[in-house]
């Protein structure tokens, strides 16, 4: 008799359990299924692409151990690329940063009416597609500006080409970084500005303690969580851009402005060598992977309460 | 730290205000110029047009054959966000409620690929489009779309369900509820506010993405906006006027859009954090 009831008892339990399997199945596997098919799958086989010397236009496909690796430390162009994504994540971390920053503390704590607007006017060219901003700017460069500082009386300026000198093309792609990333920046640091508690700074304006020395001691500190993200916002943004190098600069002056992204996009479609583009993927995937790891890790501690 | 004189309060104000003209004007610029001929542009930029045309308009909706691509890519939003949201809520949400071991585990399998750019998984795509047999086709991109889109609405949903208290579904458990029906008329309900910054997000994502479309998309009767965008300034790459006014046309929707959907996005970056 006993028996018999605790036979039934995880039978049941059984069934139930292999019922909840098939509601979880129900539930997770779709999205499971393209997840691990149209991502995992293409990301596994970049890695597998890139021991091979696979070239399209000569139709060559041979394994090729880590030779793709290798070549890279000898492709003077590829360690050009390297050198300038790093120079082009140092600046636009820091400028974007410090203007986003300063206009953040500046809407919060000195405005009294706009609020809305400025953020809402500072956001807009995130909204545009960044090949159109490229070509926007590429339109800024060679017909607005010459006008301008020629209008301002600045002959030098007016007269320089943008994209024909290293320097030049540099401080053009900088400055679209400027326009259009900050934005989204000054939003981050605008939600963390107003979890700074007023009381603080009441208890220093008893003090007599200056507007800079506020900043100093009191919003930064409390901001710098924030800080942490937004740079590394900054950081995988400037491996990831590829619109600005493809639609504005091309990489002149003689492939000196390609980001990586865009540098792997070349040897891919412009030379065919898809065993050496997948091996500049992996070194790509490597450093936004380094990076974005800890992003992830900071930001997952924060609890998402909308 | 509210600055208290308001003297102070009035110049930080007028600062901030004319830094923002600034970063308004590139769109003064190329919407401004789209009404004058080409002469104009290039010798007075800044001037309002002395004899408004739309002609510029009425050239590049014609060459970039629009509205097709208006329609190519709603409907590619429509598929991709619809079966992302959709099925990232249901994976997010029962990962989240599941809650054991391995439901934890699947969440970090979808999480770790946040931070992978597209270009590294460039050429395995376009061979896998190409064996799948998906290259130009809006569903087959949508499916491509709904994968690399996923990893950040689980991460959203899954954070987002664990806010959520249990004790609603617990009676509707009790009173007879199944599985199904408790997904979808007592949770997504709830996760209404965490869905729709994903709709939003992405549909300024998909609309504004580039690489993707162009690289599994050939036939010109199936472009997207930004796609036709860039065959049609690939050609006029001296016509300016003509390319502006392409310009504004493909951009104003999206501002329009991002005018009456501001709240979600701004609401969504601040409390995730990162950028999709």
């Amino acid at each position: 008799m006993e028996l018999v009831s605790e036979r039934t008892v995880s039978k049941v339990r059984r069934q139930r359990q292999r019922a909840e399997f098939l509601v979880f199945l129900a539930f997770v596997g779709p999205v499971l299924v393209l997840y691990t098919f149209f991502l995992i799958n293409p990301l596994l086989r970049a890695i597998y692409y890139s021991l091979f010397d696979w070239n399209l236009h000569y139709g060559n496909y041979n394994f090729f151990g880590f030779n793709n690796y290798l070549n890279l430390l000898h492709d003077e162009v590829f360690l050009k690329t390297l050198k300038f994504n790093f120079l082009f994540a140092l600046l636009t971390v820091f400028f974007p940063n410090i203007i986003a920053l300063l206009l953040a503390v500046g809407i919060e704590s000195g405005m009294r009416k706009g609020k809305n607007l400025a953020r809402t006017l500072f956001f807009m060219p995130n909204v545009m597609a960044p090949l159109l901003i490229a070509f926007t700017w590429l339109f800024i460069f060679t017909e607005v500006f010459p006008q301008l500082f020629q209008i301002l009386g600045l002959k030098q300026l007016a007269g320089m080409s943008w994209f024909g000198t290293f320097p030049a093309a540099l401080s053009a792609m900088t400055i679209v970084v400027v326009w259009s990333g900050t934005g989204f920046l000054l939003i981050l640091y605008i939600a963390a500005l107003q979890t700074v508690p007023e009381e603080l700074y009441e208890s220093a304006d008893m003090d007599g303690a200056s507007w800079l020395r506020k900043l100093a001691s009191i919003t930064v500190p409390l901001v710098v969580p924030t800080i942490t993200i937004c740079l590394f916002v900054s950081i995988t943004a400037a491996f990831r851009t590829f619109e600005l190098s493809f639609g504005m600069t091309r990489g002149s002056p003689m492939r000196s402005t390609e980001t990586l992204s865009y540098n792997t996009f070349v040897e891919a479609f412009t030379f065919s060598n898809y065993g050496a583009a997948c091996a500049k993927g992996v070194v790509l995937m490597i450093i936004t992977a380094v990076v974005g790891f800890f992003q992830v890790r900071m930001t997952s501690k924060r609890e998402v309460a909308l | 730290m509210t600055v208290r004189r308001s003297g102070s309060a009035v110049v930080v104000t007028l600062i901030i205000l004319v830094v923002a003209a600034g970063y308004v004007f590139p769109f003064y610029l190329i919407s401004m110029n789209s009404f004058k001929g080409y002469l104009e542009v290039i010798t007075s930029f800044l001037k309002l047009p002395q004899d408004p045309s739309f002609e510029n308009f009425a050239r590049a909706w014609v060459l970039m054959k629009l509205p097709r691509p208006f329609l190519n890519t709603l409907i590619l939003c429509a598929l991709s966000i619809g079966g992302s949201v959709l099925l990232s809520a249901m994976g997010g949400y029962k990962l989240e409620r599941t809650g054991d071991k391995k439901s934890r585990a699947l969440y970090y399998y979808f999480i770790f690929s946040l931070v992978i750019p597209f270009f590294v998984i460039m050429i395995p795509v376009m061979r896998l489009a190409a064996q799948m047999r998906i290259i130009n086709s809006l569903l087959g991109l949508s499916l491509l779309y709904i994968a690399f889109t996923c990893p950040f609405a689980v991460f959203m949903i899954y954070g987002f369900t664990k806010t959520i208290p249990r004790e609603t579904e617990d009676a509707a458990i009790i009173d007879g509820c199944g599985p199904f029906m408790l997904f979808f008329r007592i949770a997504l309900p709830l996760l209404q506010p965490a869905v729709m910054t994903l709709v939003v997000l992405y549909m300024l994502w998909i609309w504004n993405d580039f690489a993707l479309p162009y690289l599994l998309i050939a036939d010109k009767r199936l472009h997207t906006v930004t796609v036709a965008a860039y065959y049609f300034a690939g050609t006029q790459m001296i016509e300016w006027d003509l390319i502006i006014a392409g310009m504004t046309l493909i951009t104003a929707p999206i501002i329009i859009f991002y005018f009456f959907a501001q709240k979600y996005i701004q609401r969504g970056i601040a409390t995730s954090g990162l950028k999709s």
